[in-house]
C-alpha cells in the first residue's frame, strides 16, 4: 500500500502547479478529523486507509489520471 | 433581444484618483475567463462547503444594487425599457448574451447560447458533470427584482441546462415566490476608499499616467454574442464586489468550520487565481499589438518591461499599483485602494489576516513573467509553458509587506527569488 508522501509526491510531479493545494482542499474535512496536515507530509506520515484512499481519488481526478501509487 | 435600449449608453464613471471604474454604484474590473473559473473551481472544489447560496446570491446583489440605482438615474420606469437595459449592460460587460422577453413579475424562463461563464469552463476544463453557471443564475433573479421594484430575493432561480454540461443551451428558471434559494446580500457600493499619497519609485521611462489615460479610454465591451475576446483571453467587465463577497465568504466558512488551518488552506489557490490570471491576461497585453504599439517604444530594459505592465493594471480597476523597488532578484508591489482589501473592510470589517489575495497572485506573476518567462520573445501562453514556467527553481515568491485589509495605509508585497 502506498503512503500519503507517495501520493502527493507523484501528484506534484505530474499534476498542475497548485495541485497539492487542491487535493489539500477536496479532503480538508477528513483530514483535519485525522490530524494530519497536509501542507506538512512527511515521508513516515500515516493515516488511516480510507483517507489515504480520499487522497488517492482526489489526486486522480486533479492530475486526470489514475494514481499508480 | 428586446429592440429598446439602442440609446442606452452605459454609464461608467472613471475615479481616475482611486484607478477604479463605478457603474450604476458598482466598482467595475477586468477579470479573465481563466481567473473566473479558476476562483470558482477552487470554490467548488471544497464541497463540505455550501457554496451555491453565496455564489448565486453575491450575483443577484450586484446585479440587483447596480441595476436600481440605473434605473433611478436614468429615471426609467418602463419594464421593457428596464428589461432592454439590463440586457445590454450583461452584454456590455461580456457575459454573454439573452433576452428578457419571456420573463414577466410572475417570473419564467430563460434561454442562451451564450454564457461567458459555461463557455469558458469548457473552453479551460472540459465538460462539466454539472451546471456551473451560477454567476448568470443570480444575476437573472436580481435584475428581474431591480426590473419590477421587488426587493432582493423575490425571485427564485436555478439554472436547468447548461452548456457546459453538454447542453445545447443555457436555460435558467425564475419564479417570484418571494423565498430566495440563496443567501440575500446588501451590496456595499464603492466602499472606503483613501487619500493617498503616490509613492516614489525606480526612474523609468514608462510614462504611468498616459498609459493608464490610453488603455481607459480603449472600449472593450462585448461584441455581439456578449463575450470580449481579448489578449488571447475572454475578458470580462466585471464586479469587485462579486469576486469580494464569493472569496471572503469561502474563507470565512473555511474559518467557521476549521480556523486557523481553514484560511491557511485557501491562501494558495486564491492566489493562484491571480497567479493564473498574471500568466494568461498579463502575457496576452505584452505580447499584443497594442502593447507594441503603445507601451513596447518606452522600454529600454527588463525593469522597464515591469514598469509598463504595471503601468498597464492601473487601467483594470484593481486600484492604484506602484512598483518602488525592482530589480531582478526582487520586487516590492505597491497597491492604493487595492479592490479585495476595500471590499473586505465594507462587508465584514478590518481583516486579522492578509487578503489581497489577487494582487499577491499577480505580482508575482508579472516578475516571473519578465524575468522567467523571457514575455519580449512572445511565447504561446500554453498549459505547458504555465506548469514549466512556475514549476521553476526560479519562480518568484511572495511577503506581504503591508495589507490595507487588515488595516495599513496600503497593501504591498516583496516579490523575490529565492
Amino acid at each position: 500500500m502506498g503512503s500519503i508522501f507517495g501520493v502527493l509526491e507523484w501528484a506534484k510531479r505530474e499534476g498542475e502547479v497548485k495541485a497539492i493545494a487542491r487535493i489539500r482542499m477536496r479532503v480538508l474535512g477528513d483530514s483535519v478529523k485525522e490530524g494530519v496536515r497536509l501542507g506538512d507530509v512527511k515521508p513516515d506520515t500515516r493515516c488511516s486507509p480510507q483517507l489515504l484512499n480520499k487522497i488517492r481519488v482526489a489526486a486522480s481526478e486533479i492530475v486526470g489520471k489514475p494514481c499508480p501509487v | 433581444m428586446t429592440n429598446k435600449n439602442r440609446d442606452f449608453q452605459v454609464p461608467l464613471v472613471l475615479d481616475a484618483a482611486h484607478r477604479r471604474a463605478v457603474v450604476g454604484g458598482e466598482p467595475m474590473i477586468f477579470h479573465c475567463h481563466h481567473y473566473n473559473t479558476f476562483l470558482q473551481q477552487s470554490i467548488q472544489d471544497a464541497s463540505y462547503v455550501d457554496s451555491r447560496p453565496f455564489l448565486v446570491g453575491a450575483a443577484n446583489e450586484v446585479a440587483y444594487a447596480q441595476l436600481t440605482q440605473l434605473y433611478r438615474e436614468a429615471n426609467v420606469s418602463d419594464v421593457a425599457q428596464r428589461k432592454a437595459i439590463a440586457e445590454h449592460v450583461f452584454r456590455w460587460a461580456g457575459f454573454g448574451r439573452f433576452s428578457l422577453e419571456g420573463v414577466s413579475d410572475k417570473g419564467g424562463t430563460v434561454t442562451t447560447p451564450h454564457s461567458h461563464y459555461s463557455h469558458a469552463w469548457k473552453v479551460k476544463f472540459g465538460t462539466s458533470a454539472v451546471p456551473v453557471d451560477f454567476f448568470t443564475t443570480g444575476w437573472l433573479a436580481g435584475a428581474l427584482a431591480a426590473i419590477y421594484d421587488q426587493p432582493q430575493g423575490h425571485f427564485a432561480t436555478r439554472q436547468l441546462a447548461c452548456m457546459a454540461a453538454g447542453a445545447a443551451q443555457n436555460e435558467y428558471e425564475l419564479a417570484a415566490t418571494g423565498d430566495a434559494n440563496y443567501r440575500v446580500f446588501e451590496s456595499p457600493g464603492v466602499g472606503p476608499l483613501t487619500e493617498h499619497q503616490v509613492r516614489a519609485t525606480p526612474e523609468s521611462p514608462v510614462d504611468y499616467e498616459g498609459i493608464f489615460a490610453a488603455l481607459s479610454a480603449m472600449e472593450i465591451v462585448g461584441d455581439e454574442t456578449g463575450a470580449i475576446p481579448a489578449f488571447g483571453v475572454y475578458l470580462t467587465r466585471h464586479y469587485a464586489n462579486y469576486y469580494n463577497r464569493i472569496s471572503f465568504e469561502f474563507v470565512r466558512d473555511l474559518s467557521r468550520q476549521f480556523g486557523d488551518e481553514g484560511v491557511e488552506v485557501a491562501q494558495p489557490l486564491l492566489t493562484e487565481a491571480g497567479h493564473v490570471c498574471a500568466f494568461n491576461t498579463f502575457g496576452g497585453i505584452m505580447t499584443s499589438t497594442e502593447w507594441d504599439g503603445l507601451i513596447k517604444p518606452q522600454l529600454a530594459s527588463r525593469e522597464d518591461w515591469v514598469h509598463g505592465i504595471v503601468a498597464a493594471v492601473n487601467a483594470l480597476g484593481w486600484g492604484r499599483w506602484q512598483v518602488t523597488e525592482l530589480d531582478a532578484k526582487h520586487g516590492v508591489f505597491t497597491v492604493h485602494d487595492d479592490y479585495e482589501s476595500v471590499g473586505h473592510e465594507a462587508l465584514y470589517g478590518k481583516a486579522s489576516y492578509p487578503v489581497a489575495y489577487l494582487a499577491q497572485g499577480a505580482a508575482m506573476g508579472i516578475m516571473d513573467l519578465v524575468y522567467v518567462g523571457n514575455v519580449e520573445q512572445k511565447p504561446e501562453f500554453t498549459p505547458a509553458f504555465y506548469d514549466r514556467l512556475f514549476k521553476s527553481e526560479h519562480s518568484y515568491h511572495c511577503e506581504v509587506v503591508e495589507c490595507r485589509g487588515r488595516g495599513d495605509a496600503a497593501t504591498s508585497f516583496r516579490v523575490y527569488q529565492q
